[in-house]
């Protein structure tokens, strides 16, 4: 998986969204309930975060869902070509099934929907209308829908 | 000395090893690392022309043992010797045998050591030289009861009896009223025979609310030393500091001078050779009181560096060599301010207990403009057998507000994973009133700060960076993190 480039969202647990509004990883310059602040992030097998100067684990299952165990499938949606973002056709949140229209982009002259990866709900967007797209830039998260334990 | 190029061993290890290794390299010299075996993987050795192994991890068999580094010293052929700071810096013995060597100890003459090594000696020096030393008396053993009281009135109240034999705050009594003085000595002498077996005492002026100022010199050795102002040191628990800057803040330009003029007439009056620190107590009545020299470069001195635009190490390295145009040159000026706090492998909430264990993951603050001092990487393991101080983070601006601030949000950007360390207490005490209003004195921590917790993220914005952690891919931050730390240092001589 390749980063995101801030600004972007993701969505948390409850519904709500945090936003990512600037840095690389590690530093970020991130945004919750109105209150900003720069963070340390590393990702991989041990995630920490770095706030204000405490070391805190993070738990590696988490994005969404309640349930700890709960196995997901995740598809991130990434620009195809260089281009341009003409519309961000989703919201953080909603649900999508695959094969839905995400964005519109213009590419090569020429503007051309891209579709989901996988069904499930949108858990980061990391571009807005008008945005320059690379290669390989990741757009649009999709978290899997939860597949029960059983 | 005209060699073109020294080779250099640097008796030393942590953050102060690749600090001096920087220094010798940057003039060209060649650097010589030493390393015990908890050390063998160390960043100092990456960075070293060449490197020897002193012996098993126990300082007492490595760093601290004059023989192994001496070996290694022959095995290297080295032509001088820089000790740093701690392990054997301040030990005569150990410059002696250097000198005996035929290589150079850059540091103090040996008798210099001795002598300011020697605390009774020091008071004595500096009160001779002019320098205010905290008044005290020690009686006879055969002194009255009115030789105590007229003694105690000369000195004044507050003050403390204090056992000759004692140490650790024992035997120690505090008197605030002259009819009270003569039921505390008969308390303190019984006290004292008691855990000492000793039951002498003394008696000195208490000190209440005092700051830590030390003032920088740098002696030629022929009797002119360069002055490098001075820096605030208070912030210390257990004696030992926390946060540091330069210049001290709020001193009334005139007793800055008059705590300079102090430093200065000991320096020359014992023709100081080298970097050397006189630290003293400061009252908040403005009255100033030696407390001990430092004959060694200090954990502190990146900040002086900052706000002078001085390489410390280089100018130690200089003076060794004979060169002492920059000492006897013109004063370099002052810029701005310098604030460092040190990163020490502790839990602040627990009684600062050090923690030793590997280090997960090492993250520094990136184009900040912040100069990190570090020993460690991501992967370092840090050993219970030293020093808990794994780095230094200094910022350097035009005001000590900005200075600070920079502080906070370089703490924010950083990430020591592993073991619990001092970052978010200094964090706090940068946020501190105390800290913002330059409202400082060495119990402040341990007043004020004695059943701190650190902060941690509530639930939502635990949520969130576990959010933001899984979609961070698995980077690969444990090489990066080496090169900021060492790269910061190319360009810290510009300031910011």
């Amino acid at each position: 998986m390749s980063a995101f480039i801030p600004p972007y969202e993701i969505s948390l647990a409850d519904g709500s969204s945090v936003r990512v509004i600037d840095g690389s990883p590690p530093h970020l310059l991130v945004e919750l309930d109105g209150e900003r602040r720069t963070i340390v992030i590393v990702g991989g097998r041990q995630p920490w975060a770095g706030w204000r100067g405490v070391a805190i684990p993070l738990g590696k299952q988490s994005t969404s869902g309640s349930g700890a165990r709960a196995r997901k499938s995740t598809g991130t949606l990434s620009a195809p070509m260089p281009g341009k973002v003409i519309e961000v056709l989703v919201k953080i949140g909603e649900s999508v099934a695959r094969g839905d229209r995400l964005l519109l982009i213009e590419a090569m002259k020429m503007e051309m929907p891209l579709v989901a990866p996988v069904d499930g709900r949108v858990s980061a967007i990391s571009v807005c209308d008008g945005d320059p797209v690379t290669p390989g830039q990741p757009l649009v998260q999709i978290d899997g829908e939860e597949e029960s334990d059983a | 000395m005209s060699r073109s190029q020294w080779r250099i061993l640097i008796a030393n290890r942590g953050e102060i090893a690749l600090r001096i290794l920087r220094t010798v390299r940057k003039r060209g010299d060649l650097a010589l690392a030493v390393y015990s075996t908890a050390d063998r993987n160390a960043p100092h050795l990456e960075y070293a022309d060449e490197s020897f192994h002193l012996g098993p991890s126990p300082a007492s068999e490595s760093y601290l043992s004059i023989d192994r580094v001496i070996a290694a010293g022959r095995e290297m052929a080295a032509d001088a010797v820089h000790p740093g700071y701690g392990f054997l810096s301040e030990n005569p013995a150990f410059a002696s045998a250097v000198e005996s060597e035929g290589w150079t100890f850059i540091g103090p003459t040996v008798e210099q050591l001795e002598k300011m090594g020697d605390k009774g000696q020091a008071i004595a020096i500096a009160d001779s030289a002019g320098v205010p030393i905290i008044p005290s008396w020690r009686p006879q053993e055969d002194a009255g009861e009115d030789a105590w009281q007229e003694n105690a009135d000369r000195i004044g109240f507050p003050l403390l009896i204090k056992a000759v034999a004692g140490g650790g705050g024992k035997g120690m009594r505090r008197v605030d009223r002259a009819c009270d003085l003569a039921t505390n000595v008969s308390i303190a002498e019984r006290e004292a025979a008691a855990a000492f077996g000793d039951g002498r005492l003394f008696l000195e002026r208490l000190v209440e609310g005092a700051r830590h100022v030390e003032v920088q010199l740098v002696g030629d050795g022929n009797g002119s030393a360069l002055l490098l102002g001075d820096r605030e040191c208070s912030l210390q628990r257990r004696h030992q500091k926390l946060i540091e800057e330069c210049p001290a803040p709020g001193l009334e330009i005139s007793l800055r001078e008059e705590i300079h003029q102090a430093a200065r007439a000991l320096a020359i009056s014992q023709r100081y050779r080298g970097a050397g620190t006189v630290e003293f107590l400061l009252a908040p009545d403005g009255s100033f009181y030696f407390l001990e020299m430092n004959t060694r470069l200090q954990v502190e001195h990146p900040v002086t560096e900052m706000v002078f635009g001085v390489d410390l190490v280089d100018l130690q390295i200089q003076v060794a060599q004979g060169k002492t145009d920059a000492i006897v040159g013109p004063e370099p000026s002052a810029s701005g301010c310098a604030i460092e706090l040190r990163v020490n492998a502790e839990d602040p909430a627990n009684d600062f207990l050090p923690a030793a264990g590997g280090l997960e993951a090492v993250i520094w603050p990136e184009n900040r403009g912040i100069r990190i001092d570090s020993g460690i990487v991501s992967g370092s393991e840090v050993s219970h057998h030293y020093d808990p101080l794994l780095a230094k983070m200094i910022a350097h601006r035009p005001s000590r507000e900005e200075a600070r601030e920079a502080l906070v949000e370089a703490i924010d950007a950083t990430l020591v994973a592993g073991v619990p360390t001092s970052l978010p207490l200094c964090r706090d005490l940068l946020e501190s009133h105390w800290f913002c209003e330059g409202k400082l004195n060495t119990t402040l921590v341990e007043e004020h700060f004695h059943d701190w917790t650190p902060k941690h993220p509530g639930e939502r914005w635990r949520l969130a960076l576990a959010a933001i952690a899984s979609h961070i891919p698995a980077t690969a931050e444990g090489k990066r993190s080496w090169r900021p730390a060492w790269e910061s240092l190319k360009d810290w001589r510009l300031g910011r």
